[in-house]
């Protein structure tokens, strides 16, 4: 459960940034959320490549060296087939946990 | 999910933190440039992004740290899969353990006495370069007092040479008497091996001034504690030995027990000191050996130059006392074991139990090889399933390997305990109660370690036989009704190798078990030329009661 809010909600959200874009370098994942979230949610910098790296070695996602419409060097990261089902996992486990902490709130 | 990249990465851990840098640098350019196209000055939009990513080195090592956290992580999965396996099948998992324990007990058993009895120096103090002086003929290892002294005087290449001897005799104090064994020994003894006494003093050469002129005698700390109660005030009165007065001078320190690995002498007295009649005359006599002389080599001098030394002293001894002295030699040889009396048969008998133990080994190691074969082809199906699955071969294979890590630790940990018992009991163990004769043998690091390499070596290496065979399994043949066929053939061929490798090994070693065994039974039964039933050996040391020697006519 602890592993499963915290740690789990940046794999949540990093994972599901790269269904829906595809493939995206780091700084594109954290505009992302800042935008999606309507700047609510703010990744902090420092934690999302350990994130990253965490799942690139757990083969949920691949990554690539590009260059940037911009001409820059970035790492770009793609989700593949294990960090789909992964996704799906974790959607469902951060439902159940919102479901959970809801019903505990209006509990009267 | 690969274990074997992220090893790899741990020995290149600068290019993969090379790698990070490049990937934290590229984040805060585009960073910049962004904040610098909202309209920042870039050296603020410089600061700004520096802010928001916080320390660089702290996420570097975040990184390095969650790919650590992974590698446990996958390892302990592993294993913790391994011992469901293994709990799952506990036939297997017994049978397999009782053949390492076994084998890796006998082992460790004879390579504990091995340590004890030719690999652990001296228990003194300064054990760095002694050596026994002995004779160049195997088993002749005693020498004359007056050959001693010329050996101490004459040589170049010892910084000391002292000389010893077992004896034993009636100590009485107050109104307690005691057969005692103690070490006649030269006045340089402790001062060579650096003891110093747990209190009082010890004796030193220049104490010595000829025949009986230093009546002193330090006693060991355990005959100290067990006969004297730990009591100091004994230090400095008089007790009798052989009804001569004595003074303890001091008790010496509770690891020092002389200069042989397995007696545990009562005291020390000066060897120009003599209790009994018997022991004057050698102290002049050439022709008469009874000592043995041990010896500390300089610093800088091998034991080849000493040996020539000393063999050059003895060519001039001969010379000058062809009576006595004639081919007179010299050999260094590891101390500890009553000159080299116990050497040759200790190797010996040590290099044959060694030799057994290993093929008892070797015998476990076959039936581990066919246990593990003998498995993996039951669980044929079971693997074909997971590599038709998606498994990768690599992963089925660090799979087995975690079962034969896990196994091979656990018989070796078993092995180790079983054999630490019956090694306690060994040491606790006195062959000859009228002997002050200790067999330590308990097992030291060195060989808790040989134990370690022995067992996850013949675990790992015999476990990892069947890695072939998943190798080969084709996948769809085997889910589809097992792997019939060719290779089946050669499986087999394999294991009836291992088979009959075992065969040989265990008739061999009944064998030899059962000659041991006729060959002991019948030295108890010798005939001994007489009857022995209803004779009684009664034991009596009159020198308590300073009654002389009688000598035969």
């Amino acid at each position: 459960m602890a592993r499963n809010d915290l740690q789990g909600s940046l794999d949540l959200l990093v994972l599901k940034t790269l269904s829906q874009l595809g493939e995206l370098h780091g700084y594109g994942i954290v505009l992302h959320i800042q935008k999606a979230s309507d700047e609510l949610l703010s990744v902090e910098e420092g934690s999302l490549y350990p994130a990253l790296h965490r799942m690139e070695q757990s083969g949920w996602i691949r990554s690539e060296w590009k260059t940037t419409e911009t001409n820059r060097e970035a790492k770009y990261y793609r989700l593949t087939t294990a960090g789909q089902k992964e996704l799906l996992k974790a959607e469902k486990s951060f439902e159940q946990l919102v479901k959970g902490v809801r019903a505990v709130l209006r509990y009267a | 999910m690969s274990v074997f990249r992220r090893i790899v990465n741990s020995f290149y851990r600068s290019k993969v933190e090379l790698e990070i840098d490049r990937e934290l640098k590229s984040h805060l350019e585009m960073r910049i440039a962004d904040s610098v196209a909202g309209g920042m000055s870039p050296e603020e939009a410089r600061r700004d992004a520096l802010i928001r990513f916080g320390n660089r080195t702290v996420i570097r090592e975040g990184v390095t740290a969650a790919d650590a956290e992974l590698v446990f992580d996958a390892l302990w999965r592993e294993m913790r899969y391994a011992a469901r396996q293994l709990h799952r099948s506990p036939t297997f998992t017994i049978t397999a353990l009782v053949t390492l324990i076994l084998g890796i007990g006998a082992n460790v058993i004879v390579f504990s006495a091995l340590n004890a009895l030719l690999l652990r120096p001296l228990d003194v103090p300064q054990h760095t370069g002694l050596y026994n002086v002995v004779h160049e003929t195997h088993g002749y290892d005693n020498q004359s007092y007056p050959d001693y002294l010329d050996f101490h005087s004459k040589n170049t290449t010892f910084s000391d040479l002292a000389a010893y001897r077992i004896q034993s005799a009636g100590l009485t104090a107050g109104n307690a008497a005691y057969k005692c064994w103690y070490y006649r020994v030269s006045g340089n003894y402790f001062e060579m091996l650096g003891v110093q006494p747990a209190y009082g003093r010890v004796f030193h050469a220049s104490d010595e001034h000829g025949a009986n002129s230093a009546p002193y005698i330090v006693l060991s700390h355990g005959f100290w504690v067990s006969h004297f109660d730990s009591d100091l005030r004994i230090v400095g009165t008089t007790v009798d030995i052989n009804k001569h007065p004595f003074t303890v001078i001091g008790i010496a320190p509770s690891g020092f027990h002389g200069t042989d690995l397995f007696i545990w002498p009562d005291f020390w007295m000066p060897m120009v000191d003599s209790p009994d009649d018997e022991g004057s005359d050698f102290l002049s006599n050439r022709g008469m050996h009874n000592i043995w002389i041990l010896g500390k080599l300089k610093p800088d001098v091998s034991p080849h130059q000493a040996t020539d030394d000393l063999n050059a002293i003895a060519r001039e001894l001969a010379r000058q006392y062809p009576a006595s002295d004639d081919g007179l030699s010299a050999r260094l040889v590891k101390p500890g074991l009553m000159g080299d009396m116990l050497g040759d048969p200790a190797r010996a008998f040590l290099a044959g139990m060694m030799v057994l133990a290993f093929l008892v080994l070797l015998a476990a190691c076959a039936n581990l090889a066919s246990l593990f074969a003998a498995r993996t082809s039951d669980r044929n199906r079971e693997l074909a399933i997971r590599l038709a699955i998606g498994s990768s071969r690599w992963h089925v294979f660090r799979q087995l390997l975690a079962e034969a890590v896990l196994i091979s630790v656990l018989g070796g940990v078993l092995g180790t305990i079983f054999s630490t018992v019956l090694l306690g009991a060994l040491t606790r163990w006195q062959p000859f109660p009228e002997f002050p004769i200790h067999v330590t043998v308990s097992p030291d690091a060195k060989v808790y370690f040989v134990a370690l390499l022995l067992s996850v070596g013949s675990g790992i290496i015999w476990g990892l036989v069947p890695v072939r065979q998943v190798w080969a399994t084709d996948v769809s043949l085997a889910v589809k009704g097992g792997a019939a066929g060719a290779k089946v053939f050669r499986r087999f061929a394999f294991r009836d190798l291992l088979l009959s490798i075992q065969i040989t090994l265990c008739t061999l070693l009944l064998t030899s078990s059962f000659v041991a065994l006729r060959g002991m039974h019948r030295s108890l039964h010798a005939p001994l030329g007489f009857q022995p039933r209803g004779v009684i050996l009664a034991e009596t040391d009159l020198h308590m009661g300073a009654v002389p020697t009688i000598h035969p006519r």
